[in-house]
């Protein structure tokens, strides 16, 4: 009997706080936004789990077991289907909006977030009221053992999402061993309370439950990515008879997604255009974000070398690269000769190994780290650590190829300190070559965004920055001094003409003069603002 | 009504420090979603093993003054841990001494956490009757943390400055329950209230204190 009751202590406090992270890991994947996605899944939690617990200190003795046997099944149909429930309000939020409408909105935002929360917060309840009647049982064990055992489920939980999430492991799998182990939990209330064999059979309906969810899950996250990428909105007509809009998201273009301990890669490729012969285009995003394109990549990578290289006026003996786990801005480096040595440090270990063989992205990248030049060495680790742990090496050039600061992760990378290490790494008259992501606002003006990572740019003491790039956009700067000067004599006749005519845009002087900036806040990492 | 109150300061503060924690763990080791899981995952587990530890201590130690020694603890861990864990894992130290400190610092998350946990039981002994309201207030706490945490004092204080106006409120629970005197207690509350004006005040100096310590003089 106190075994029972040990792993039912144990099972409720575990599976409940687990999908709980499981909706903030989730949330926080869909919105990029980590604090406050946690913040919010966890609170509502912790208040469901206290009123939960007053509730279930009120159930009369006699209801007791019957009342446990009630939130036990409940819980077991319920919790597993929330992550469901959750990516289809996104789904649904999004395909029945009006067209425009993202996921930075204002609006879909908050709703995403209050649904995350609300479902978060039922299942603090129902974890939380099971606890009193375990505790007042006089057939469990005593009530400091049941209470430790409580509290011992959700830091098993918050181990085994963490050490699931490094493992990669897919959501879908995720949900089925949470579940499990909560169906264990209700086997051992059937044997110890409900001896007939009909409670034994009913425990199939929720394996069923359980079994369909983890099955379907992955199919309706890729419908949700599919419509979101797509920007698909259902007509009245189609709500009426939805199979050919499913059939358009099921077989319209290729999906694939990767989980990696540190983001999520989706690669969207199109169908090629039937009438004019023309390729279909292929997106690559990370954490949902996009990075590029097959029409944007050349212009893109080419601009970031070749300015560098034009700023510098020489060939660089010695080349860091941050980031770029796509193999992309080393491609380029493979026809430029004499470079003593390129440091290339990429977070993901997972990225350079999808890069190097996913067809698309091995196409793109040439196989340039796969393997990598002579001269080229290859760090897996945290750009951030790296810096911080260099003593006195110095590079002539610094490419810093980070995605864009969505998130509270990301922002760090845009941050004072950050620069301050970066300058740090810079030989005396070494540039650096940096994405400014989301140049210009609706009035045509520089965002404030870019503002603030200008801002941020000129508080870590850095020299004064150029801006340049209509297309894509970049910022070049020295350790100290003026700001690069291009000499447009040395644009490589081979650069494509959208690259060199990206190259020698630079942004007007009264568009990057401070001139009103005061409310333009600098991003710290330990505060961050405006990114 | 003033037992609510503090109920719903300590509650606040206990978490506050949490996501003050994970914030600075997630700067100093990355990986902020991992960092967040993995502190409320301690905080919880130590929380119920505090709560635990009271149900052995009340018969030896007034809650009161129990309380009180707790809330010290609190507070002084509050003002001084986090800005050791940043200190603690710059990469300067040697390898061995950055291993110890990543568990160091897990140990304070837990240490607050478990400190907590004396909070409710030694609430529950102050009042008669009105445990449910006492757990309310509580969870309201936690659930305010929760919301301004990321929404008010992260964008609009910063880590270091919102920890230590938050650091007040601790101390405002300290004089509530070791000051008698009505007309001491309200001074000192407003001296409380000064210092949390001057933090406010420097929250960018305060701010900069913490990215200094993560620099190393960069």
């Amino acid at each position: 009997m106190n075994l029972a009751f040990t792993v039912i202590t144990l099972t409720s406090s575990f599976c409940s706080m687990a999908y709980s992270m499981l909706l903030a890991s989730n949330m926080t994947e869909i919105t990029g936004e980590e604090v406050i996605s946690q913040c919010l899944t966890m609170g509502p939690y912790l208040l469901g789990l206290g009123l939960g617990s007053a509730y279930g200190d009120k159930i009369k003795p006699e209801r007791r077991i019957s009342s446990l046997w009630m939130l036990e099944w409940t819980s077991v149909l319920a919790l597993p289907v929330m992550p469901i429930i959750q990516i289809l309000f996104v789904f649904f939020f999004f395909n029945l909006s009006a067209p425009g409408v993202t996921v930075e909105g204002k609006l879909a935002l908050s709703s995403m977030l209050s649904v995350t929360a609300i479902l978060s917060f039922f299942s603090g309840v129902l974890g939380g009221a099971q606890l009193p009647l375990i505790l007042k049982n006089e057939k469990g064990l005593t009530q400091e053992w049941t209470l430790a055992i409580n509290y011992l489920g959700p830091l098993v939980a918050g181990i085994s999402i963490v050490r699931m999430n490094q493992a990669t492991v897919s959501l879908g799998i995720q949900i089925y061993l949470i579940g499990l182990v909560q169906i264990l939990g209700l086997l051992l209330l059937v044997f110890n309370f409900e001896k007939a064999l009909r409670s034994l059979i009913l425990l199939f309906i929720p394996l069923i439950v359980l079994t369909a969810t983890a099955f379907v899950y992955p199919d309706v996250e890729t419908y949700t990515m599919k419509s979101l990428y797509m920007g698909t909105r259902i007509s009245s007509e189609q709500i009426k008879n939805p199979s050919g809009f499913i059939k358009i998201l099921k077989h319209y273009g290729d999906f694939e997604r990767v989980r990696t301990p540190y983001q999520t890669i989706d690669l969207f490729i199109e169908p090629p255009e039937q009438h004019f012969g023309l390729p279909g285009n292929a997106s690559v995003y990370l954490n949902r974000k996009p990075q590029f394109d097959l029409f944007s990549v050349d212009l893109y990578h080419e601009t970031m070398v070749y300015s560098g290289l034009n700023f510098l006026k020489r060939i660089p003996e010695n080349v860091l690269i941050l980031g770029a786990g796509d193999g992309l801005l080393l491609k380029e480096f493979k026809e430029i000769k004499g470079i003593n040595k390129i440091t290339m440090v990429e977070l993901d270990q997972m990225m350079i190994e999808w890069s190097n063989t996913n067809y698309f992205m091995a196409n793109l990248n040439e196989g340039s780290m796969n393997p990598p030049a002579e001269n080229v060495e290859l760090i897996v680790g945290d750009g951030v650590s790296y810096l911080r742990n260099l003593r006195n090496k110095k590079f002539d050039l610094i490419l810093i190829d980070f995605p864009f600061p969505n998130g509270h992760d990301l922002a760090k990378l845009y941050s004072m300190e950050f620069y301050q290490l970066v300058k740090r790494a810079m030989a005396d008259d070494g540039v650096a070559i940096m994405d400014l992501p989301l140049y210009l606002d609706r009035e045509e003006k520089l965002s404030f965004e870019s503002k603030v990572i200008v801002k941020t740019l000129r508080a870590a003491k850095l020299g004064d920055p150029i801006l340049f790039g209509g297309s894509a956009s970049f910022i070049g700067f020295k350790s100290h001094g003026e700001k690069p000067r291009f000499d447009y004599s040395l644009v490589p006749e081979h650069l494509k003409l959208e690259s060199a005519l990206n190259l020698v845009t630079p942004f007007r002087e009264d568009e990057i003069s401070e001139k009103d900036w005061e409310e333009v806040p600098v991003n710290t990492m330990f505060w961050p603002k405006g990114l | 009504m003033a037992v609510y109150l503090f109920t719903f300061i300590l509650a606040f503060c206990s978490l506050f420090y949490e996501l003050v924690y994970a914030q600075i763990l997630s700067v100093c080791l990355g990986g902020t979603k991992n960092q967040y899981i993995t502190i409320i995952a301690i905080f919880t587990f130590a929380l119920g093993l505090g709560s635990i530890m009271q149900a052995r201590m009340k018969k030896r130690f007034e809650s009161r003054k129990l309380l009180f020694w707790i809330e010290f603890g609190l507070t002084v861990s509050g003002v001084v841990c986090p800005f050791l864990i940043v200190w603690i894992l710059r990469p300067e130290h040697p390898e061995i001494f950055r291993n110890l400190a990543v568990y160091l610092s897990y140990f304070f998350v837990f240490l607050v956490g478990f400190l907590s946990g004396f909070e409710i039981p030694c609430l529950f002994d102050m009042v008669e009757n009105a445990q449910g309201k006492v757990l309310a207030f509580d969870y309201l706490g936690m659930l305010a943390a929760s919301v301004l945490f990321p929404f008010l004092f992260l964008p609009y204080l910063g880590t270091a400055a919102g920890l230590l106006v938050v650091v007040g409120f601790n101390i405002l629970a300290l004089i509530w329950l070791s000051i008698g005197n009505e007309g001491v207690k309200i001074s000192l509350y407003g001296l409380t209230f000064l210092y949390m004006a001057g933090m406010i005040y420097y929250r960018t100096e305060l701010n900069l204190v913490l990215s200094n310590l993560y620099l190393g003089g960069a």
